[in-house]
This record gives C-alpha cells, sequence and structure tokens, in this order.
C-alpha cells in the first residue's frame, strides 16, 4: 500500500497538467472537432513532459534545488524576471480557471451557479494549504482524481472499432470545413497544457517538501513515468470519448456538460456520478496546485522560505504570495469572464514562456557541480535536445497562429 | 564597493580604447597568512569582446553535454579575455543605476591572454 | 534537523580554491544549516585589501541588493520600489557576513541564527500583521 500511496505526488502532478478544467473542456472540444487528428499532438507531449519532469525532480532530489532556483541561478536575475512574470501569469490565470472549475462541478451536482460557490471553494483551498500536511493532500485529491478512470471504462464499454481508430490516430487528417492553422493551432495549444511549466515547478516543489534524496530516484522516477503517462491516458480517453460519441452527431463542446456525455451515453447515471468526483477532484487537485505554484516561483526567485513543512509564520512571504493569489484568481472569475477560454489564451502565452523554463533544467541536469554521477544519459540529452526544438519552435509560432486564427475560431 | 559594480563594466585598454565588457569575475580563496584578510579575493576579470557572448551559464562550467548546447557555448565565448586584478589601474562605479561602471587596464587587449576552453583551465591557475 | 539534501563533502571553503563570481556565488540561494531556504545571494560587498586586492565581505541581500543587477529601466524602477518601502536608511543593504558562509556548493550554507531584525524586514512585517494573526499560523502542515 505504501508503494501505490508514494506515487500520488505524480498522479497530483500529472492531473494538474492534463484534466484540469482546461484540459477537460480542451480535450473533449479537439475530439468533438478534429476526431482523432490530433492524438499524436497529446503522445509527443506526454513523453516531452516525462522526459522533463523526470529532469527537474532528480535534480531537486540531488542537489535539493527547485526548478524556480536554477532558473535564477542559470538565466540571471533579468531573464529569469520576464520568466516568474509570464509563468506567474498563466499560473494564476490557470488557478482562476481551476476554482471555476470546481464551482462548475458543484454547480452540475446542486443546480446552484457555480459563481455563488467561488467564495466557498477558494477559501476551502486555502484551508487545505494552510492545514493539511503535503503528503495527505495529494494522496486524497491524487487517489479521488483516479475516477476520471471512468472515462477509460466508458470508451472500452462504447467497444469503438480499434483498427479504424488506430488507422486514424497514425494517419491523421484535417476534417472538411477546418484549415491547416487552426488545427496547428489547436496542436500547439494541447501540446503547451501537456508541457505546462507549473507541472515541474510544483512535482520539484513537491519532491524537496517530501524531503527526496538521492536515494529516492528510484521513487521520483516511479511518479513520472506512471503519473504522467497515466494523466495523458486519462486525456486520450477523453478525446477519444468526444471523438466517437460528439464528434460524429457535430456537437461542439463549450461547457463542462457537454465534456461528461460520453461517459453518459456509454454508462448511464452511475457513470456520470463518477465523473461528477472525478472532475472535482482535479479540478480542486489543480486549484491547489496552481495556487502553490504561485508561491512556489516567486518565493524561489527571491530566495524565501517556503513549503509546507514549515509553519506558516516561519514563511509568512510565501503564504501571503498564496493568499493573494487566491483571491486575485477568485476575483477574476467573479467579474464573469469565461473561465474556459481564460485558460485557452493562457496557454499560448505558456507556450511562448516554455523554453525559459526547460533550458535551464537541462542545462543544470548535466553538470556535475550540482548532479555528480546522476547527470543526464545520452538517452535523456538526446530527448532533451529534441525537445528543446519542438518547444522552441511551438513557442515561435504559437502567437502568430493565436492571430493568424482569431485563436482557433 | 559592490560586485555589481564590476559585472558588465565596460573595459578600457591603455590606449583609451573600448575592448568589451566584464563578464565575469574570478575569486580565489587566500590563505590567511598569505594575505592581509583571509577569504575570497578577486583574482581577476574575464572580458567578453563581442557582445552577444553570454549564453546560458555555459562557459566555464565542467559541463560537455548535450552536443549542441555545448558546441554554441564555446562559439561564443571562444573571444573571451583575461586580465589578472594587477593589470587593472582604476575601476569607476556606474553613473547611475542600472548602467554598466568601467574599468581602466594597463596594458591593450593584443596582450591579454585568450580563454579558449575557459572551463578547462578555470580552477587550475590561469 | 540535519540539512537536507545532505552537504557534499567539497563544499566546504578551502584556500586556493577558484570560484566564478557569476556561476558559484551570485544568484545562489543561501539556506540555513538545517536546509532551511534563507536568501538569494542578490550581490556581494567588496572591500579593498592593503595591498589594493578587492575582498569579498558579505553577501547582499534583499531587493535593493538586487535591483542594478536587473540592469536599464527595470533596475531603477525596482530601485525606486524597494527605497520607498524601506524603513531604514536607503543605502543600507541587508547583509550576511562572509565569514558566516560555511560552504560554497548547489546553495550557499551560512551559519547566521534565523532570527536576525535585520535580514528580513519584509517578511518580519508581513509575519507579524497578516500571517500570525491568522489561525493556525504557528503549526506547521508538514
Amino acid at each position: 500500500m505504501k508503494r501505490v500511496l508514494a506515487v500520488t505526488l505524480g498522479i497530483l502532478t500529472a492531473i494538474g497538467g492534463f484534466v484540469d478544467i482546461g484540459d477537460l473542456v480542451a480535450s473533449s472540444l479537439v475530439g468533438a472537432r478534429f476526431g482523432f487528428a490530433l492524438v499524436w499532438v497529446l503522445l509527443l507531449g506526454v513523453v516531452g513532459i516525462c522526459v522533463y519532469a523526470e529532469m527537474a525532480g532528480r535534480v531537486a532530489a540531488v542537489s535539493g534545488r527547485p526548478t524556480f532556483d536554477i532558473v535564477r541561478e542559470r538565466l540571471g536575475p533579468r531573464v529569469a524576471f520576464a520568466n516568474l512574470t509570464g509563468s506567474f501569469l498563466v499560473t494564476l490565470l490557470t488557478l482562476a480557471a481551476e476554482l471555476a472549475g470546481v464551482g462548475l462541478a458543484l454547480e452540475l451536482l446542486s443546480s446552484v451557479s457555480y459563481l455563488l460557490w467561488i467564495p466557498a471553494v477558494t477559501f476551502a483551498v486555502w484551508v487545505v494549504i494552510w492545514r493539511t500536511k503535503f503528503e495527505t493532500m495529494e494522496r486524497i485529491f491524487g487517489l479521488a482524481g483516479l475516477s476520471l478512470i471512468v472515462f477509460i471504462v466508458a470508451v472500452l464499454h462504447l467497444d469503438p472499432r480499434w483498427g479504424d481508430m488506430w488507422q486514424q490516430v497514425t494517419h491523421p487528417q484535417l476534417p472538411a470545413g477546418e484549415g491547416l492553422p487552426t488545427y496547428l493551432y489547436y496542436g500547439i495549444a494541447l501540446f503547451a497544457s501537456a508541457m505546462t511549466p507549473y507541472e515541474v515547478f510544483f512535482f520539484s516543489s513537491g519532491g524537496i517538501e517530501e524531503r527526496w534524496s538521492r536515494k529516492d530516484l528510484i521513487n521520483e522516477r516511479v511518479n513520472v513515468f506512471l503519473g504522467f503517462p497515466l494523466g495523458g491516458l486519462l486525456a486520450l480517453s477523453i478525446m477519444t470519448g468526444a471523438a466517437l460519441v460528439l464528434h460524429p452527431e457535430g456537437i461542439a463542446v463549450d461547457h463542462l456538460s457537454q465534456v461528461a456525455l460520453p461517459v453518459v451515453v456509454s454508462l448511464g447515471k452511475v457513470g456520470f456520478a463518477f465523473v461528477l468526483l472525478g472532475v472535482f477532484a482535479a479540478t480542486f487537485g489543480a486549484a491547489l496546485e496552481t495556487a502553490l505554484s504561485c508561491g512556489y516561483t516567486v518565493a524561489q526567485y527571491f530566495g524565501w522560505t517556503w513549503g509546507k513543512t514549515h509553519a506558516p509564520r516561519a514563511a509568512a512571504r510565501f503564504h501571503l504570495v498564496v493568499i493573494v493569489s487566491l483571491l486575485v484568481g477568485s476575483m477574476l472569475v467573479l467579474t464573469g469572464i469565461d473561465p474556459i477560454k481564460v485558460t485557452e489564451y493562457s496557454l499560448v502565452f505558456a507556450a511562448v514562456a516554455l523554453p525559459l523554463t526547460y533550458l535551464p533544467i537541462l542545462v543544470v541536469a548535466n553538470d556535475r557541480e550540482y548532479m555528480g554521477e546522476a547527470v543526464n544519459g545520452r538517452l535523456a540529452n538526446s530527448l532533451g535536445v529534441l525537445y528543446l526544438l519542438i518547444i522552441l519552435v511551438a513557442s515561435l509560432a504559437a502567437l502568430p497562429l493565436m492571430f493568424a486564427t482569431k485563436a482557433g475560431l | 564597493m559592490r560586485l555589481a559594480d564590476l559585472m558588465g563594466a565596460r573595459v578600457i585598454d591603455v590606449t583609451g580604447r573600448d575592448i568589451g565588457h566584464v563578464s565575469d569575475v574570478r575569486l580565489t580563496e587566500a590563505a590567511a597568512p598569505s594575505r592581509r584578510l583571509p577569504g575570497l579575493h578577486v583574482a581577476g576579470i574575464v572580458i567578453a569582446t563581442r557582445r552577444r557572448s553570454r549564453l546560458l551559464a555555459y562557459d566555464h562550467r565542467p559541463v560537455d553535454a548535450p552536443w549542441p548546447l555545448t558546441a554554441l557555448a564555446r562559439r561564443a565565448t571562444r573571444h573571451a579575455l583575461w586580465a589578472p586584478w594587477t593589470a587593472v589601474t582604476a575601476h569607476r562605479r556606474p553613473p547611475r543605476t542600472g548602467e554598466p561602471g568601467t574599468v581602466t587596464l594597463d596594458q591593450t587587449a593584443a596582450s591579454l591572454t585568450p580563454l579558449r576552453d575557459m572551463h578547462a583551465h578555470w580552477n587550475s591557475g590561469t | 534537523m540535519p540539512q537536507h539534501p545532505p552537504p557534499r563533502p567539497g563544499d566546504e571553503r578551502t584556500p586556493g580554491r577558484a570560484y566564478s563570481a557569476r556561476f558559484h556565488l551570485l544568484d545562489r540561494q543561501i539556506v540555513t544549516e538545517d536546509g532551511t531556504p534563507l536568501a538569494k545571494a542578490d550581490d556581494l560587498e567588496l572591500i579593498p585589501d592593503s595591498d589594493g586586492s578587492l575582498v569579498v565581505s558579505a553577501v547582499l541581500i534583499g531587493p535593493t541588493a538586487l535591483a542594478p543587477r536587473l540592469r536599464g529601466r527595470p533596475a531603477r524602477l525596482l530601485n525606486a520600489l524597494a527605497r520607498r518601502l524601506t524603513t531604514g536608511p536607503t543605502d543600507h543593504h541587508a547583509r550576511i557576513a562572509m565569514g558566516h558562509i560555511i560552504r560554497i556548493g548547489a546553495a550557499l550554507t551560512a551559519t547566521t541564527p534565523p532570527v536576525d531584525a535585520t535580514l528580513h524586514p519584509l517578511e518580519d512585517w508581513i509575519r507579524d500583521n497578516v500571517i500570525a494573526p491568522l489561525p493556525g499560523s504557528g503549526h506547521a502542515p508538514g
């Protein structure tokens, strides 16, 4: 049992990256619009986040330095500050969307508007950060988020023609009426959502909160190679469900309730109950992940004391950043802006900031002064360089594509 | 004074020519008896003679992988020069916050030692 | 609590070792002996020795120390902001004497006691006025 619980950090991190509110909607939206034509991007993203989360976690375990610490150390205060501004804003916008996501899950359950839930949700997230042990937190929300496995069950129960599906995955074709720029725009959004920087911030900082050391490297790798592919599989099953049920009917996804449709069609009310629980846990977990990441990035840039292993009194500035982020995030939602649009835009801006986060990780993971014998091997370096190139291309193309396609309309 | 006054400062050689900027400062740990004050002494400065010659902290690190990044870093730092602190005749603070200071040398750029593979002889005493 | 992760042999300061100011000292995290993050090394203070060389006397920390290193306009903006936020003399920087830095590795280890009123005035103010009044602020969630 202890072994099983030891991987919940990886699971919670991956849930925040792959099946948080933005991805729940984005995955089914992409499935409904493009069928299976973008599945390869998701697979590309899963491998990419595995490569870099493993590196960041290894650096954290061996040298004790979390990701944003080394971002400032390697890039210098000026460039790192630009990265801090970008990454913090993206994380804050995502936090706002997650708060709304928890509210939307409660709205589906209670028929009370999500806006009315926001103050209570924000307070609950803060109480968990303020009072709960890091490991308890990741176990509860990591494991409860696994109810989303119901999407996998639903797809299996729909019993699709696997041969056909495989054909469409390996030979992606543009659906009629969709342009190539729009296809690429959603591809980049999907890739950026798989590789969102707050995943590595949270994962590396979480490793330090759990006091990982060199001898925990196996545990660290199991977390990465179980957690992220599982998150990716959940996102894939959501996309597949949408592609099977919504795509043929021409149903467009713009609300959380449509995300659950494939499960309802396949498994009925019981399935729907699991979806609700899973969405609640996943969005709540992602809200914790992003709220903590806001604090981690700022505290690590400025070198403050941070983390849940210290009493809030002893890490006052860190906790203040978390509180202010939660307040600003909830007020953003209360203005009534569409939370799902917010994450879509923020993902594209995240793509622009990605190289500045991943390059320092790659550099430090090769540095023997930090890593001793645990430096990158040939495989990690080849994949690291390859993905750095992909990230660079994606980050350069993100904004032009966004303007060219009017954000995927 | 502060290290920030030196880092990035313009370097003027004995003829009054601007030969580049200070890209790094080398510090050596002195044994107490050999100097008046124990601790880290400024041994000298690394002068970058090209504008774009700092690449993400790869120069003078004992890092030899991954290949494309190290190749870029070597290329970017191949015109670096080394000036021991004894060659520095004067250093001035920046005129205002955020602008570079100035360091004056007692020799010409041509007489300074080039640092080709900086990281290799960083710890062996240049 | 012992330092975590444990300090590596060879990180101790030994005579004859050379360091790069940019890569070994500036922007490194300073931790206390139990591994708690204390501050970033924002700048170094240099004083002249009798033979004309310069010696590092202290690590400077805090926004006023960081400001000039941002270069250009951001430097002046942060400097102006930090000056308005400080209560003490404006040309004073929070500092950790170099003698307190005992190890130079992936982080700098300092022997400074964590309770030092001149080190983190902002942290102290936020703790006393915002965080401490909230219930449960004295217990580590773990």
